[in-house]
């Protein structure tokens, strides 16, 4: 028979973990959101940059990508990379000044995974950056940015 | 005031026969990479000295392998040029008409993605063509509907987005050369569904054919695109000017200047080559000579003050 802990001491425990968490990850992690429709996942001063399902969509399939090398520099509002879908040439956008670290190779040979998994495994490139991340929006931001763009 | 309403507006007429395609493309290119994203452009050319200089064009990650006869370009001394949009294969010659347009969002008020930017202009097009013409979007193609009810393709588009802005450009088919087009272009392998794996001939067909009535010559399509785009600018607020262009004018040159600053100052973004059977740029494309004497005189104080006019003009039109 299982035991039940009391609810104080699993909240006490739950709280050390997440202190322990912090206290020895110490990082932010968080996803963010752009009016160009990108994502940007951060872990750390290392974000993750995507384009949205709602972009897929709109740019059909998308038959190339054009990956960014690794060591490129990324200037926060410049072009980093672009994606060509079948009649049209998409640019994607670097919410941070940092550095490209690492690109996903997959899409090399597999484009089309930024249609599938946009939001996750279509993911684009790392960026390592300096400073904080701002002026882009949260999820239900960006969703109703989306809505109102739409009608 | 409508956003993006500028005074010293210009409008550019250019001398069609002096603009080949790669040119054309290049120049465009220049244009929606160089100027602020707030201006827009439109730019209208056919020329019937085209005949002497046919071209194939690709799109930016068009295989020549796959999609030309390189053997038969390179034996009839045909270039291949790939531009910066995507889409399919064309080849330009004296049966095609090219107009482009780089327009900002707050010009077309859609979102600036492939679906809605081709509902828009469709729509723009069949104001040209005038209502009930047959005139009509097929998926990323601008088509005529026969009397047996088939869809023919008369144009086909290809588009590129920024956050602000976007080109969309249209080569219109004035007539059809299948035996030339299919000495130089292979069958796609990726067609529109519409097409169900019609040859050239049964699945395109020229304007002369089909809308006899409605212009009288290539020069006829251009002006009424050109009066049916000033109406919408207007419309929107926007002002509408007009430059002449000439071998030796000014404002050729400072055009030029756009496209040594584009070669110079953004070699990365360029993406406008003569490419060879592999879809790699010529040798030529790498020698920056020329563009190095624009870019120079382009920097000229009078080059840049007129430029900076023309980059705050709000509608550019290029005939």
């Amino acid at each position: 028979m299982s035991r039940m802990l009391p609810v104080r001491l699993l909240m006490r425990r739950a709280t050390c973990a997440a202190h322990r968490g912090l206290f020895v990850v110490g990082r932010p992690f968080s996803t963010y959101y752009s009016k160009s429709h990108e994502w940007f996942k951060v872990d750390g001063k290392v974000g993750t940059l995507g384009i949205t399902n709602h972009a897929q969509e709109q740019l059909g399939e998308i038959v190339f990508v054009d990956l960014p090398d690794v060591g490129k520099s990324a200037s926060k509002g410049s072009g980093l990379l672009s994606l060509e879908s079948v009649k049209a040439v998409g640019e994607v956008y670097s919410p941070v000044d940092g550095k490209v670290i690492e690109q996903n190779g997959e899409l090399s040979n597999n484009p089309k995974l930024v249609n599938e998994e946009p939001e996750s495994n279509g993911w684009l490139a790392k960026i390592e950056f300096q400073g904080e991340v701002s002026g882009m929006l949260t999820r239900d931001e960006y969703d109703q940015f989306v809505k109102e763009e739409a009608a | 005031m409508a956003e993006g309403l500028r005074a010293d507006p210009r409008l550019c007429t250019l001398s069609k026969a002096l603009i080949y395609a790669k040119n054309m493309l290049l120049l465009e290119e220049a244009l929606y990479r160089t100027t602020p994203p707030q201006a827009a452009w439109v730019l209208l050319n056919w020329g019937a000295g085209w005949a002497a200089k046919p071209t194939v064009v690709l799109g930016i990650s068009g295989k020549p392998q796959q999609l030309v006869h390189v053997d038969n370009a390179t034996e009839d001394g045909i270039p291949l040029v790939r531009r910066y949009s995507g889409g399919g294969t064309v080849l330009v010659d004296e049966n095609v008409l090219l107009c482009s347009m780089i327009l900002p969002k707050s010009f077309t008020g859609v979102e600036p993605f492939p679906r809605p930017v081709m509902r828009w202009t469709g729509r723009l097009y069949e104001g040209v063509f005038g209502a009930p013409s047959g005139f009509g979007v097929a998926e990323n193609d601008y088509v005529v509907r026969m009397a047996d009810g088939s869809m023919r393709k008369v144009a086909g588009n290809a588009q590129s987005f920024t956050k602000d802005r976007f080109v969309h450009h249209t080569s219109f088919l004035w007539k059809v050369d299948d035996g030339r087009m299919g000495r130089y272009l292979t069958l796609p392998q990726r067609q529109p569904q519409y097409r169900a794996n019609r040859t050239h001939s049964d699945f395109l067909t020229g304007i002369s054919t089909a809308f006899p009535d409605t212009f009288s010559s290539p020069q006829a399509l251009l002006h009424a695109t050109q009066e049916v785009i000033t109406e919408e600018a207007l419309r929107k607020g926007f002002q509408v000017a007009e430059v002449a262009l000439s071998a030796s004018s000014k404002e050729l040159s400072h055009f030029d200047g756009l496209i040594a600053q584009l070669c110079y100052d953004k070699p990365k973004l360029r993406s406008t080559f003569f490419v060879d059977g592999t879809g790699a740029p010529l040798p030529e494309e790498a020698n920056g000579r020329y563009e190095r004497l624009l870019y120079d005189a382009f920097r000229s104080a009078e080059c840049r003050a007129f430029l900076d006019g023309q980059g705050r003009s709000d509608l550019g039109l290029v005939v």
